[in-house]
């Protein structure tokens, strides 16, 4: 009978995971916290101020910084859980078998998944906090709400980050990222970050909606400009289900793979 | 399922009935029965892939099995995992320490995993990396620590959760002589302590030093079991005779009480007293050659030596 995996979770378990984690980071955080804040200060300034400057905001209803802004915004967070639960989580797991000492305790399957998929996503939306400060500093956060970005990027980033987490236990050779970073890169270019989605061909559109950042992108965007809608609902929604999806799968497969 | 109170009852740490494990068409365990007693040091005794590690990993529910019953300390391996994994302390063969954190953090975060709160965890920690000789360690990167210091703080991890039952895997192999006493010190100590130990080890002297009983097994199967004294008299004769460099010479047959044997280019001949086997080492003065009370190595050679011509 199917049962659904996130329902073995334990909230306590998965946080004492998660730790570990924030522990290692807390021991390194000057290189954790502001060489990843470099590249994004640029590329904002880069493409809103170079690129922007070609650009009439009446064609995006807003100036291209904020445009853009919010797409980095979001880029850059997912990046980072996507790195977090690709080559950080295949290190623990084959190279230290961190995942085996843990698995050795009380600790179940699924709460090591959980901790392992919220901790890259608590990282793309404490990026997303810092560079927050920039765009502040920038002024485009034109609205209150933007503070539920993080929010968003943190939901958008455990859908993001378990696609990623449930290649990674899935892999036998570090080699085989290499078609994982083509494909999750590549996405990056489609989800509307750096220029609306419907200037796309009508099937790459499709493709470019399918994708949760996509949505992430955009709801980001919504709230920083305060245009929330009906089709901001939307985004939340399938930002949600494809979370609970994608991390029932990323658990399913590490529990495979652990114990196959 | 078994009650609580048949838990208490039962004198068994561990009791397992038909255990098999395959992994595909590879049999790994092979239908093993077997009890190891509460307090008791307990070895495992085999060749490389003998089945000793899966048969642990089964132990600490690192491992499903395919088909049997499998108890520790009462509960069910299959369904009791939390409450058997709180009460058993691991060392596996690998080094799994967390490179990412010093010497007393591996401890502490270790600590978190069984709920230990972190005031309580920061004592033990130092507590234990004392009684494991790491104190002045502390801090240390886990990296910069020698081979018999990793293998001393993973017993101290072990050991963080206060286990009742702790699983060593090879805890001593590629250690040199002096850290090797010096784990076994640190054991036996445990075992004054009542902790049950199951260790396996490619050591005939470190099973015949730590462990009250043993399992010679190979091909996931029991060859022998049972107290190392007794296993040496069941097996093999009281003395051994080893003469060396005899490549391509057959063993002579001296006297029905004399069983030869030959492992590599060297004979043996097993006798229950030392006069049947004078006469025989006489026979090759210029031969390097030696006459010695029997030993578990021998008992071991036999027994696996055997299994692996058929």
């Amino acid at each position: 009978m199917w049962s659904c995996s996130l329902g073995q979770i334990n909230g306590v378990d998965a946080l004492a995971v998660w730790r570990r984690n924030y522990d290692v980071n807390l021991r390194l955080w000057r290189a954790e916290v502001f060489p990843p804040l470099l590249e994004p200060t640029v590329s904002i300034v880069a493409f809103g101020w170079g690129i922007g400057s070609l650009i009439a905001a009446e064609t995006l209803e807003m100036p291209y910084l904020t445009f853009v802004a919010a797409g980095i915004l979001v880029v850059t967070g997912v990046i980072r859980a996507i790195l977090e639960c690709t080559y950080g989580a295949y290190f623990r797991m084959v190279y230290q078998s961190t995942y085996d000492a843990i698995l050795s305790t009380p600790i179940g399957v699924e709460s090591l998944g959980a901790g392992e998929i919220l901790w890259g996503a608590s990282k793309a939306a404490f990026d997303s906090l810092l560079i927050m400060l920039i765009l502040f500093a920038f002024g485009v956060l034109h609205s209150p709400m933007s503070l539920l970005i993080p929010l968003v990027i943190l939901l958008g980033a455990t859908g993001l980050a378990s696609i990623a987490f449930a290649y990674t236990v899935s892999i036998s050779s570090i080699y085989q990222y290499n078609y994982f970073i083509a494909l999750a890169f590549s996405s990056l270019w489609i989800c509307g970050a750096y220029f609306p989605v419907d200037r796309l061909p009508l099937a790459l559109q499709y493709l470019s909606w399918s994708l949760p950042i996509t949505s992430v992108v955009a709801l980001s965007r919504d709230l920083m400009t305060g245009r929330l809608d009906f089709w901001s609902l939307l985004q939340a929604f399938w930002i949600l289900i494809s979370s609970l999806v994608f991390s029932d799968l990323a658990l399913r497969r590490l529990a495979k793979r652990m114990y196959g | 399922m078994t009650s609580s109170a048949e838990m208490s009852a039962s004198p068994y740490a561990i009791e397992g009935s038909r255990v098999v494990k395959k992994y595909g068409d590879l049999t790994a365990v092979d239908e093993m029965d077997f009890t190891i007693k509460r307090g008791e040091a307990f070895g495992l005794l085999g060749p490389n892939g003998a089945g000793k590690s899966t048969l642990m990993r089964m132990i600490y529910c690192r491992t499903p099995l395919t088909s049997g019953s499998l108890l520790v300390e009462g509960w069910d391996v299959g369904q009791d995992q939390k409450k058997i994994k709180a009460l058993v302390g691991v060392v596996p063969q690998e080094n799994n320490l967390d490179p990412d954190l010093n010497v007393i953090d591996n401890l502490k975060v270790y600590a978190r995993y069984f709920r230990i709160p972190a005031h309580q965890a920061q004592s033990l920690a130092e507590d234990l990396l004392a009684f494991i000789g790491l104190g002045d360690k502390k801090y240390a990167a886990v990296e910069a620590l020698s081979g018999g210091m990793k293998r001393r703080l993973i017993v101290a991890r072990a050991l963080m959760n206060g286990p009742k039952i702790l699983v060593l895997d090879e805890p001593t192999t590629g250690l040199d002589p002096h850290v090797r006493h010096d784990l076994w010190d640190r054991l036996r100590e445990l075992r004054r302590r009542q902790i049950t130990i199951l260790l396996s080890t490619h050591y005939m002297e470190e099973a015949q030093e730590l462990c009250d009983r043993l399992i010679i097994m190979d091909r996931g199967k029991i060859l022998a079991s049972g107290k190392p004294k007794e296993l040496i008299r069941l097996n093999v004769s009281n003395f051994v005779l080893e003469i060396h460099e005899m490549d391509g010479l057959k063993p002579l047959v001296s006297h029905p009480e004399v069983t030869p044997g030959v492992h590599g280019a060297t004979h043996y001949y097993f006798a229950p007293s030392l006069e049947l086997l004078t006469p025989l080492m006489n026979q090759y003065p210029h031969r390097q050659s030696l006459i010695r009370p029997s030993n578990l190595e021998d008992v071991f050679l036999k027994l696996t030596g055997r299994s692996r011509l058929e």
